[in-house]
């Protein structure tokens, strides 16, 4: 026989004991194993889903201004493009579309409309289905007047394939509505009357989303030439697709990115030959002629100037910035003329022009200049007559400052100086719609109307009384030279300013030229210029919308996900993993125990005890590989149960059920190493004990090495602690009344535990006082003598009923942070909306609640609205499974800020913020706009406020307030610095700044689409969603938006009750380890009182009692502690523990460790008198 | 030249009061073949005598030499080797292992250092051939009589052939007629194997039986 041999021959012969540690490591090695499972699945699940909804998409251009449709034929003809993509497909595309479905209602000849928002439009061409799955497409190409709808919005929708809807979405309006010359209403453009031709299940496209995450998408598909024709954008998209030609390798983009070429028209530009020919002179007299860019937004881009000045930098470029004066007056207004008093009012609604050189020189005593200095104004001689002014007179300017905020647009004044005074040529003829005006004698070349961009509805007008103004316009104001005017010089400017002066009065974030323009080179044709500006342009077009980006790999990204599932899982398991963990020590202890005297007998015949231990090990070893490969096997079942659950009755955590089973041999292997590893410490853990104790006392079967103590226990500081616990308990059980949300949960636990373990100590002196010799009474009853049992090993007692009852206490306790909605969740708003399209006027105000509700904007009455700036993105909050790789972004308004300061009875709840002030302490929404704070420079953070736990679980950001960190967003990275942290709030999942620092980054986001609202009564909401039904306004109950987004905490809490429970379970069976071991212990004690006179069944009861009094007092001691710990949530409202769950767990536990304790006990009635008496 | 040489040994144990001495300055010799059998009532300290030769236990002062060497002087390994090489138990409770065999048994002592020799294998079958087991080599201890399993314990004891044999009440268990076969059998093959024998015993026709007798009374020993 051999080492190796006597190791197999000893697991044989204690197979029992073996196979229950086998069991026991199986278990364990099966949580750990089924928890990396889980992580493998969401992950898997995760990606396949991101894949599935982009069907064969790689990359995705879309641009926030229509280009040709050409350009993706022309990307396709480029062979290298050929071979490396697969399809490139152009599209109109609509994030934020909105869809209505009018059906009949139950009371007969009326209607109820039914609307659905967020809905994903896409305008297409037949070609496009090849981009999707073939099982997901429709059955016949999309003829005009028809639309695709994707399952989900089919549903939500009510429709059905033959039934009518209105499809309503952007018009991409041209002029920023921010601007005064932008429109604040009507920007919603509709397909009326499309017919549903088929409805794709929600798969690949079936599902396409823009941003990853795992809940359903709307989608909407029409034929592209329906869209075009209703945006009267012919021949233009706003989208590209591209497919490699390998779906699992896409090619990179570089060439994609390097190969698109847009044209100046796709930028939106135009470079245009302006020429005025004085034809009667002979011979004809050339006026003006030169080369001009003007862009179809009116204003050009920034990064456009700056590529145009680069360009033509040796054509002498000139920067044109023309804006509307409302009035050019001179000062003073009034002046005695002949005696008379008259007021010149001034000329209503002009263009005047911000210039770097005039148009014609101006002429001065020593040398002439077309230069006007800052200050100076030149007026046209039409305008100097008009007002009779002169050179050195003071003029005033009234304009609308350059950005507008609600669509309020807010006039100022600057005053100049006349500096000098232009000649125009007054026309004979007027324009009409045909010709220009004409002229007998020769224009000046101030007789230019193209010094002024095109805006639609004003200068395409033939009469001021045409105008259809975006802005406040006084018809009344115009008087007869006004329209004599417009009728001969239609657009010419009246006046002149510096460039400078423009740039200062006018600048904004939309930018600060209108035109640019260089002199025309004798018989150019102006074929180099554009090609210049192209050039100059290639390197700037990704920030003007032509990037392509790889969204299948973002997809990929994002789908690594915010939750670590695998380590979460485990943390959840961690009373099943610890209750095995524990099972396997005691059984193995057990087994150990049961042969202690084999191992004093090797020892005595001279086996070292590293050899004793050895073996004893080794046999552990073998058990823990063989419970590690099983539990591998059961981990997939666990796991299987755990994927079950979260897509049933845990789906609140995960928000919706798209999660899949996937086993990696990674995770198999892995966890059955962790398995091994875990049960070969835990069985290392059995061993250590015994490696102190005597031979001797091997041989007489001793398993304890315990002496008397010198010190007795009631001498010790021992005596106080159960005292200070207990005031310590009691403390901050008061101290939970004062506490809110998390340090209230906290306090919870360690004041229930600080309890829990006064309790126990306490009752471990009793024991052990009702274990010693002299006992005050004699015994009276059967349950006496089971106590004075259970008191023979306090320690052994006290330990078991304190695993029992802090098992119990933290399944309790943990409900105390279970989340409830509050107001202070919600700011003390009911109601939370999101528009599709902006929403400009102010709803706070009449003129904005006539404007946008009509008639019903009474109904409104007191109800505050507080609109936020939206920058599109990813939801950042807990709900979003998927990384976020741009978080959604809103503009906080000064009022929303300073809100808080008038109505302290309604606040956000703050976890920190970086106030620094008495100002800001009160009301921290400040350190967004901070008062006091320095100028900040071009590079410095952003000042963000976010939700705590859209920092920590989204955003990774661990370190509080102060704490930076970089997003990429299109137009650039943009740096952040956490100036507030909100706390379970109804804001979870956005990045919170100023609307000033908004409008900076985002300029091309104009209006509000983010509300909160306190409505003043309840026909408020409906009222508000069907007026603004055309922009997509869409009300949510903010507690149950504070319900969907708690669902995620409060459903992992859940989940840890359950797995809890299975870990309390299992745990009883360590409890019935533990009576077993006690029944050996003294076997030779029970047999005794059988000897006396004792029957089996009394004996049982005598074992029986004592296990039931470990196990209630372990329950009950849990459930008072946690009790106790919750005093302060239950009386506030503040904790909802799931109380017959609860019962139900604790029943299931009591019961069961009722049953193992009986089959424990049932051993004594095995064991012979006789031998037992000998001690064998 | 004594082979075992037990030198003032004093052993306490310690209790929350004061010290309780079990053995007082006991002192004891034997040479090769020499066998003594060591009297007393309950608790008087002769198991404590006999761990201490055995080296299961430290002495509180005094010395013991056994084969030259002072075990107490080696390292824990060692002195697990020494053990294994010089000294053979046969306690009261026979101790054997119940998932082994007869044969299985006798051999755990070959175990402790490596695998069993053939030549220790042999020896093992000779020693359970004269200790009358010849023919129950693969029965289990359960299905052994009590003088037979003790019998058993006895093979295993000198299966090393060790220095010191050390029996504490090896009979004790043991009906009159398996003990006297008992105590005849193990005082023949001492003799044939010329080890030491240290008996504890509360029986006095078993003492009766050794060359010299000793008696502990409240920690000392004594010639009997």
């Amino acid at each position: 026989m051999t080492f190796i041999q006597l190791l197999f021959t000893n697991l044989v012969f204690y197979r029992r004991t073996n196979l229950a540690v086998v069991l026991g490591v199986a278990a364990a090695t099966a949580v750990l194993t089924g928890a990396l499972i889980v992580g493998d699945s969401v992950r898997f699940s995760l990606r396949k889903l991101a894949l599935d909804r982009l069907g064969r998409i790689d990359e995705l251009l879309v641009s926030d201004h229509f280009f040709r449709e050409e350009l993706a034929a022309e990307l396709r003809a480029n062979a290298e493009i050929g071979n490396a993509w697969w399809r490139i497909e152009p599209a109109l595309l609509f994030p934020a579309a909105t869809i209505e479905h009018r059906h009949e209602a139950a009371t007969a000849g009326s209607s109820q409309v039914r609307r659905a928002s967020s809905v994903l439009a896409l305008g297409i061409r037949d070609s496009f289905w090849d981009l999707s799955d073939p099982k997901v497409r429709p059955g016949k190409n999309l003829a005009r007047d028809e639309i695709v709808l994707n399952e989900p919005l089919a549903n939500e929708l009510g429709v059905k394939v033959g039934d009518v809807v209105t499809l309503r979405f952007s018009k991409l309006a041209q002029v920023p509505a921010d601007s005064p010359l932008g429109r604040k209403t009507g920007r919603v453009q509709s397909l009326p009357e499309m017919k549903v031709v088929a409805i794709l299940p929600a798969k690949s496209l079936g599902q396409f989303s823009l941003h990853p995450q795992q809940g359903t998408s709307h989608v909407a598909f029409v034929p592209l030439p329906d869209m075009q024709d209703a945006l009267e954008q012919n021949g233009k998209v706003n989208a590209m697709f591209a497919a490699g030609h390998d779906q699992d390798s896409p090619p990179g983009d570089l060439l994609l990115k390097t190969s698109l070429a847009p044209q100046l028209v796709d930028y939106g530009l135009k470079v245009e030959h302006v020429r005025n020919v004085f034809s009667e002179a002979q011979p004809p007299d050339v006026v003006f002629d030169y080369w001009q860019l003007t862009s179809d937004r009116m204003m050009l881009a920034p990064e456009v100037e700056q590529a145009a000045l680069e360009a033509w930098k040796d054509r002498q470029p000139q920067r044109i910035y023309t804006y509307l004066a409302n009035t050019i007056a001179v000062i003073p207004a009034i002046k005695v003329e002949d005696g008379i008093l008259k007021k010149n009012e001034g000329i209503p609604y002009s263009t005047v022009a911000a210039v770097e050189q005039l148009p014609v020189a101006l002429s001065d005593s020593e040398n002439e200049t077309n230069q006007l200095k800052p200050g100076e104004i030149a007026l046209t001689s039409w305008a100097a007559d008009d007002l009779q002014a002169k050179i050195g007179d003071r003029v005033r300017l009234d304009f609308f400052e350059p950005e507008s905020t609600h669509g309020t647009e807010v006039q100022t004044s600057a005053e100049f100086t006349l500096a000098a005074i232009v000649p125009l040529t007054a026309p004979t003829q007027p324009y009409t719609r045909r010709q220009p005006a004409v002229f007998a004698d020769r224009p000046t070349p101030a007789n230019d109307p193209d010094f002024t961009p095109q805006v639609a509805g004003i200068t395409d007008q033939a009469s001021i009384a045409d105008w259809d103004a975006p802005f406040p316009f006084d018809q009344s104001r115009i008087r007869t030279q006004d329209d004599e005017f417009w009728e001969y010089y239609r657009t010419t400017p009246k006046a002149y300013i510096s460039f400078a002066d423009g740039e200062r009065l006018w600048g904004s974030r939309f930018g600060q030229t209108t035109s640019i323009r260089v002199p025309a080179a004798e018989g150019e044709r102006g074929e180099q210029l554009g090609p210049l500006l192209l050039n100059a342009l290639r390197p700037r077009k990704s920030a003007l919308g032509f990037d392509f980006q790889p969204v299948k790999q973002q997809a990929i990204k994002a789908s690594s996900g915010t939750t670590p599932f695998d380590f979460l899982f485990l943390c959840l398991s961690m009373f099943v993993i610890g209750a095995a963990l524990l099972l396997v020590w005691l059984l193995f202890r057990l087994g150990v125990e049961q042969r202690v005297a084999e191992q004093g007998l090797l020892r005595a015949l001279g086996w070292s005890l590293p050899r004793t231990t050895r073996l004893h090990t080794g046999e552990g070893m073998v058990l823990a590989m063989i419970g590690a490969v099983l539990g591998a096997a059961l981990g997939v079942a666990y796991a299987w149960i755990m994927i079950t659950g979260l897509r049933t009755w845990w789906v609140g955590a995960v928000t919706s059920p798209f999660l899949e089973l996937r086993i990696t041999s990674f995770s198999l292997i892995v966890g059955s190493i962790l398995g091994l590893l875990t049960a070969a410490f835990t069985v290392w853990l059995g061993m250590r004990s015994m490696r102190q104790m005597a031979i001797r006392d091997l041989l007489a079967g001793k398993i304890s090495t315990a002496r008397p103590s010198a010190i007795s226990a009631q001498q010790s500081w021992w005596r106080y602690l159960p005292p200070a616990l207990l005031v310590l308990a009691l403390g901050l059980l008061i101290g939970g009344f004062f506490l809110k949300g998390e340090s209230q949960g906290g306090a919870a636990l360690v004041s229930g535990g600080a309890l829990l373990a006064a309790i126990m100590l306490k009752l471990r002196d009793r024991l052990a006082g009702s274990g010693a010799i002299s006992a005050p009474q004699p015994l009276k009853s059967l349950g006496e003598l089971a106590i004075r049992n259970a008191g023979r090993n306090p320690t052994r007692s006290m330990a078991t009923m304190s695993l029992m009852g802090a098992a119990v206490f933290m399944i309790v306790a943990v409900s105390a942070f279970r989340l409830t909605p509050t107001d202070a969740g919600t700011g003390g708003f009911p109601y939370l909306a999101e528009s599709a399209e902006p929403i400009v006027p102010d709803l706070n105000t009449i003129a904005g609640r006539v404007t946008l509700l009509g008639d019903g904007a009474e109904q409104l009455g007191k109800t505050e609205i507080f609109p936020f700036r939206l920058q599109p993105g990813d939801d950042a909050s807990c709900r979003n499974l998927y990384q976020a790789q741009q978080p959604r972004v809103l503009g906080v308004t000064r009022e929303f800020v300073d809100h808080f300061d008038h109505a302290p009875q309604f606040a956000f709840r703050w976890a920190g913020s970086a106030a620094s002030n008495a100002t800001e302490k009160q009301n921290p929404w400040h350190v967004l706009h901070p008062e006091d704070a320095p100028a900040r420079m071009p590079n410095d953070a952003i000042p963000v406020v976010i939700d705590k736990n859209t920092a920590m679980y989204s955003l990774k950001l661990y370190f509080g307030i102060g704490e930076e960190f970089t997003v990429d967003y299109d137009r650039g990275p943009i740096r952040f610095r956490v100036v507030g942290l909100l706390a379970e709030s109804v804001l979870q999942g956005n990045l919170l700044v100023s609307e000033a620092d908004f409008k900076q980054l985002f300029p091309d986001q104009s209006g509000y689409r983010f509300f909160l609202i306190r409505p003043d009564n309840e026909a408020v909401v409906d009222l508000l969603e069907d007026r603004l039904g055309d922009e997509g306004f869409d009300v949510v109950d903010a507690r149950q938006r504070l319900i969907d987004l708690f669902a995620v905490q409060n459903t992992y809490i859940s989940t840890f009750q359950t797995l809890g429970g299975l870990g309390l379970l299992l745990g009883t069976f360590g409890l019935a380890a533990v009576q077993l071991r006690n029944v050996l212990e003294r076997r030779g004690e029970l047999a005794l009182l059988r000897s006396v006179g004792f029957g089996q069944q009394r004996l049982l009861s005598l074992v029986l009692e004592e296990n039931a009094f470990l196990l209630a007092g372990g329950i009950l001691t849990g459930v008072f502690a946690a009790t106790f710990a919750l005093l302060p949530q239950l009386l506030t409202g503040g904790a909802t523990p799931p109380w017959l769950d609860l019962a139900t767990t604790i029943g299931l536990v009591t019961f069961v460790g009722g049953v193992v304790s009986w089959w424990a006990a049932r051993t004594i009635q095995k064991a012979p008198v006789i031998a037992a008496l000998r001690g064998e | 030249m004594p082979e075992l040489l037990v030198e003032h040994v004093t052993k306490d144990f310690p209790t929350p009061n004061e010290p309780l001495a079990v053995l007082r300055e006991a002192s004891l010799s034997l040479t090769a073949g020499e066998n003594v059998a060591i009297l007393g009532p309950s608790g008087s300290g002769k198991s404590t005598l006999l761990h201490i030769i055995g080296t299961l236990d430290q002495p509180t002062s005094g010395t013991v030499t056994l084969a030259g060497v002072n075990p107490w002087e080696l390292k824990p390994e060692e002195l697990a080797a020494f053990r294994n090489r010089h000294i053979g138990f046969i306690f009261q409770d026979h101790h054997l292992l119940p998932q082994l065999n007869v044969l299985e048994n006798v051999l755990i002592p070959a175990l402790a250092t490596g695998t069993p020799t053939k030549e220790l294998e042999a020896r093992a079958r000779s020693l359970l051939d004269r200790v009358g087991l010849g023919q129950r080599l693969t029965h289990r201890p359960a299905e052994l009589s009590g003088g037979e399993r003790q019998r058993a314990g006895v093979a295993r004891a000198l299966v090393m052939q060790p220095t010191v044999l050390l029996a504490d009440e090896p009979t004790g268990n043991l009906d009159r007629t398996s003990a006297t076969a008992v105590a005849e059998l193990l005082l023949k093959l001492q003799q044939e194997e010329q080890t030491m024998l240290v008996l504890v015993t509360h029986s006095r026709e078993l003492a009766e039986k050794m060359q010299r007798r000793f008696e502990i009374d409240d920690g000392v020993l004594k010639p009997a």
